[in-house]
């Protein structure tokens, strides 16, 4: 710098160009680890709850089949609470995406109760697809878009499995959806560590 | 008069402004740096912290210490059990000062593309 060389005493041009590289790699990965958190272990769990529980809906009673989804839910939630305690790092707002997936939960049975669907297998492939819209609210106010991606496709593939293949719907839904979920998870966990 | 010649006297102000003595470390800065891409209430565990920048233990305590001491840091202690860890996360200070070293740092690349 003309006449100011005396007064500057910081890293070079190069340095300056490797320091910022590397915190704008680091940043990704942190947010890469948060999304990983998020959407990895959990994914896999609920996946795993979706997949039984769609499928044994479609040989079961819409009583019986209930009573089995609740307590699939609540081993669920226990399973999701103990990993949640060991995780390394956290986005800070995982508290209040729980009570808004609660929320969701609650007002969907809410919204099924209104509307009065004509079949158990209705009823089911609406909820999945309402819940498919709760992936997709949080996905696009977290900024995952893949989560968009998954959450989109579930919902898409409740109404389709309905039109094409109604007799097999909720079979082929909890494989489809709950598998896609799995992986995802899977996929999260594994490869944004 | 050019764009070159705007930006001269601009680039001159930002590269008569100090580094930052705290984060001209670049270990610090990359430690800032992952803290900084958490939300703002997030936070990570000192395990976390080690494998993703890959630093020794005493090395990475090391440097959280300065940073913690320079209130860039925040670290929280909490209980899994009986088991004690730490969380730490970026407090404001810490991002206002890691925005203004990255902007240092632009100005040294903006000044040597343009031959400063």
């Amino acid at each position: 710098m003309q006449g100011n060389e005396e007064s500057f005493i910081g890293p070079s041009w190069s340095e300056a160009d490797e320091a910022l590289r590397s915190a704008e790699r680091l940043q990704a990965g942190s947010r890469r680890m948060v999304m990983g958190q998020a959407a990895g272990s959990q994914m896999v769990v609920w996946g795993g709850v979706w997949a039984l529980g769609y499928t044994e809906a479609q040989f079961l009673p819409l009583a019986a089949a209930s009573v089995v989804w609740l307590l699939l839910m609540l081993v669920a939630g226990l399973v999701g609470a103990l990993l949640r305690r060991g995780r390394e790092v956290s986005s800070g707002w995982e508290a209040r995406f729980g009570r808004g997936w609660w929320a969701l939960l609650l007002g969907s049975f809410a919204i099924v109760a209104i509307v009065e669907p004509t079949s158990a297998q209705v009823i089911l492939l609406v909820l999945g697809a309402l819940w498919g819209i709760g992936f997709v609210l949080y996905a696009l106010v977290a900024g995952d878009v893949p989560l968009v991606v998954l959450g989109a496709a579930v919902v898409v593939l409740a109404p389709t499995l309905r039109i094409l293949i109604p007799q097999w719907s909720l079979l082929c839904f909890g494989v489809l959806a709950g598998g896609s979920m799995m992986g995802f998870g899977l996929w999260r966990s594994r490869v944004l560590r | 008069m050019t764009l070159e010649g705007e930006l001269r006297p601009t680039l001159e102000q930002l590269l008569r402004t100090p580094v930052d003595p705290v984060l001209r470390d670049p270990v610090r800065l990359r430690l800032q740096a992952a803290l900084q891409g958490l939300p703002a209430d997030g936070w990570m565990t000192f395990t976390a912290l080690r494998r993703l920048l890959n630093l020794t233990d005493g090395n990475l305590g090391l440097h959280l210490r300065v940073l913690v001491e320079a209130s860039y840091v925040a670290a929280t202690p909490s209980w899994r059990g009986r088991r004690r860890t730490t969380r730490y996360s970026a407090t404001p200070a810490g991002r206002a000062g890691f925005r203004a070293q990255v902007a240092a740092l632009e100005a040294i690349i903006s000044a040597g593309q343009l031959g400063t």
